[in-house]
């Protein structure tokens, strides 16, 4: 079986350095962008198999990616997961509203919980 | 203002109120005038017709009397036989005897007759008071045409003569009477008693004198004769001359017998009057007149008055309309000012127009207006801000945060600091835990021990972060209730599962009675989770190791209510403490003692979330025994 490609739109770097690991160490291709604009390239080169995505990011925000590649027809069905701080209703609705597969509000979740949720979805 | 004067709110309001003020003012004086007017017209009409009544009486009395008292000299025996000896041609002395007897026993009788003479047939005077009244012919007279008729024991009296009789010039008028003879009847002649004109006068106005003074009385009362003469004496002499003609509407209106009371032009003075007329037998007109300027004296008295207290009306009117309209005014230009400023991107502008009408009303939906613009705009930096993606929260949205003092901008705030805390957070916890999952090579058992230390803090905080912003949440109004329809047990066993570790490792016992069947209900799922997580936290927490816990769920069909009660037998709750459970960050000592790390909120968060879902929640508890909580939800909400 093919290693399945996660993109990880992180801007903060112990974040992304632990997702990398984990996600690697559980058989994922896992690739990394560190800001808005980043991501949203790596997203038409490599049209990941999920993208976890942060919401604030530098430049483009994680829910200005969502809207562009939503609006694409190469990528507009990409499974993104939110990956974020931030848990109000109003950011979770609005997620939900751009078809997102999951939101993880970080803090609550440990690394090896957020993988064995993204295989399940990935299932 | 650079607004002009003219134009302005105050000058248009101003002026409008004094003109309807003015106006009504006006009207309101003018009808009250008027008013009083007619009422004085109707009350001197009716004065002046009883007048003219009751001099009417006085006069035909006198008229009357007149004529009994020449009825009565015609039956003296006397003047009958002298009368006839003279006629019969019979001389001697007779007509001097009569003579001498009508001056001393006639006249005497009568102060009001200045004269008395007798006639024969042919109106030859035979005998007179006066001698140089004799062998006068009073044939030709009116009056001695109209006496032809008369049988004995009638009277005639006639109209007002300004001819000359007695030496005398005055007016006068003459009451007759025919003579006869005692044994056959036969006319004689005629006995005549002259009156002085004045003797009118005088029953009219009671003095004649008065009338030569130079002044006037309020009502004239005069006659004015069938030929429209003025018989009697009225006003000052200088201009109620006798003989002047009359030719005003009542006595126009007499000649066919009508009598009236009303204002008229032209009186005996031909000036505008308020009168009364009657009209006698004899073709003479009475009249009782008021001119208008005297009966109207008292009313321009009025008018004056009404002038000035229309003046005072106005000037008081005038300043009550100034501060009635610098009470709307003022706080609209208040208003006004603080709009532009509004409008210039002040929002901390507070309106107040100091009033509780409308425009105090006005000013309370535009304070509410603003204080809703100010929220909106302070969402909206927010948000901006959240999507701009500092990390680092500007020390200018802090200040007018606490500035604006607003809940739920308040909550925004306390929602980006929170993720700002959980970004390092995350990053402890997650490191930590690919430490101890080997990531970064094997540890020693001390090793992983003091990570464990580290990473239970860890969780602590992110504890303490994540009950901040549930308090903010559900205290800050912003929480939308996100009901699922939701199979409650399994929901519960879920999060009995999650806190297994801890329970394990106080070594509690946990029972979880199920009901048999239980109705899918409808809740928020977080909110829920909140609160259960909460209470069987804290009954893990506050139960001594080897406890037991019971989790029992119940149906209250009836009330529509599915209740989750969480009984320990752990520490209890003082009571001296029970009051205060449901306050933020309420600890009793013995619970910091056990729990140093507890956040004095999950008991406060657990009843915010179940009030925010229409439930209630509340707990019995006996210290040393035990606590049970207790929470419950509607089942359809």
């Amino acid at each position: 079986m093919d290693k399945k490609t996660i993109l990880i739109i992180e801007d903060e770097q112990y974040h992304r350095q632990v997702l990398e690991k984990i996600l690697v160490q559980n058989n994922f291709f896992a690739v990394s962008a560190p800001d808005g604009y980043e991501g949203l390239k790596k997203i038409f080169e490599l049209k990941p198999d999920l993208i976890i995505l942060d919401i604030l990011l530098p430049g483009l925000s994680g829910f200005a990616v969502l809207e562009k590649l939503r609006a694409a027809e190469e990528t507009k069905k990409l499974k993104v997961v939110i990956l974020s701080n931030l848990g109000d209703d109003y950011d979770v609705k609005k997620g939900m509203a751009l078809g997102i597969e999951y939101y993880f509000v970080k803090a609550n979740w440990t690394p090896q919980q957020i993988v064995d949720k993204i295989k399940e979805i990935l299932k | 203002m650079s607004k002009k004067f003219t134009s302005s709110l105050w000058f248009k309001l101003f002026f409008s109120f004094l003109a309807v003020f003015a106006v009504s003012v006006s009207i309101s004086n003018y009808l009250s005038y008027r008013t009083a007017k007619e009422n004085l017209t109707e009350r001197i009409k009716s004065d002046v017709r009883q007048i003219a009544e009751a001099k009417e009486g006085l006069l035909l009395d006198f008229i009357s009397q007149s004529g009994k008292r020449v009825v009565d000299f015609s039956s003296d025996g006397f003047i009958r036989d002298s009368a006839a000896k003279i006629v019969a041609g019979e001389n001697g002395g007779v007509a001097g005897d009569l003579n001498r007897h009508l001056n001393k026993n006639k006249m005497s009788l009568d102060p009001t007759i200045f004269g008395i003479n007798v006639t024969d047939l042919n109106g030859r005077i035979i005998a007179s008071t006066m001698e140089s009244e004799l062998g006068r012919d009073e044939s030709k007279d009116d009056y001695f045409v109209e006496a032809k008729q008369l049988a004995y024991g009638q009277s005639y009296v006639s109209d007002v003569m300004f001819s000359h009789h007695f030496n005398k010039d005055v007016s006068h008028f003459a009451v007759l009477a025919p003579l006869t003879e005692k044994e056959t009847g036969e006319k004689l002649g005629f006995i005549i008693n002259y009156i002085d004109g004045d003797e009118l006068t005088i029953i009219l106005n009671g003095s004649p004198r008065l009338f030569e003074r130079d002044e006037k009385t309020d009502t004239d009362i005069y006659l004015v004769n069938k030929d429209g003469l003025l018989i009697s004496k009225v006003g000052t002499l200088k201009n109620g001359v006798l003989k002047q003609i009359v030719d005003s509407e009542p006595v126009m209106k007499c000649k066919s017998g009508e009598e009236m009371s009303d204002v008229y032009y032209a009186g005996w003075r031909g000036m505008s009057v308020i009168g009364a007329s009657k009209c006698l037998a004899n073709g003479w007109t009475l009249l009782a007149e008021i001119d208008n300027d005297t009966a109207f004296a008292g009313l321009s008295n009025i008018g004056i008055q009404v002038l000035f207290s229309s003046l005072l009306l106005l000037v008081v009117g005038m300043s009550f309309i100034f501060f009635l309209i610098r009470g709307i005014v003022k706080p609209v230009n208040l208003l006004s000012e603080v709009t532009k400023r509004i409008a210039a991107g002040d929002l901390s502008q507070k309106v107040k127009a100091g009033t509780k009408d409308e425009i105090g009303e006005l000013a309370d939906s535009f304070q509410t207006m603003t204080q809703k613009l100010l929220e909106k705009e302070m969402l909206l930096r927010v948000h901006r801000y959240r999507d701009r993606v500092s990390h680092e929260l500007t020390s200018e949205v802090i200040s007018q945060l606490e500035l604006v003092g607003i809940e739920k901008t308040k909550g925004e705030f306390i929602s980006i600091a929170s993720h700002q805390l959980r970004t390092p957070l995350t990053s402890m916890k997650w490191l930590s835990d690919l430490i101890l999952g080997g990531y970064a090579g094997s540890l020693t058992e001390e090793q992983k021990e003091l990570i464990m230390g580290i990473r239970e803090s860890n969780e602590r905080l992110i504890a303490l972060v994540r009950d901040l912003l549930s308090t903010s949440r559900l205290e800050g109004g912003r929480l939308e209730l996100n009901l699922k329809e939701t199979e409650l047990l399994s929901f519960l066993q879920q999060i009995i599962d999650e806190l297994a570790p801890q329970i394990q490792k106080r070594r509690h016992e946990l029972i979880f009675e199920k009901p048999a069947a239980l109705p899918r209900i409808r809740v928020d799922q977080e909110l829920t989770k909140h609160t259960f997580l909460n209470l069987l936290t804290n009954a893990i927490r506050y139960t001594k190791p080897g406890g037991k816990i019971v989790v029992s769920v119940n149906e209250d069909a009836a009330k529509g209510r599915v209740t989750v009660a969480i009984k320990d037998n752990g520490i209890g709750i003082p009571e001296s403490f029970q009051k205060k459970i449901f306050e933020r960050f309420a600890r009793t000592q013995e619970a910091i003692l056990m729990e140093p790390d507890g956040t004095g909120l999950g008991v406060y968060i657990a009843k915010k979330a179940v009030e925010a879902q229409g439930g209630a929640i509340w707990f019995e508890s006996k210290p040393g025994v035990g606590t049970t909580f207790y929470f419950s939800l509607p089942i359809k909400l």
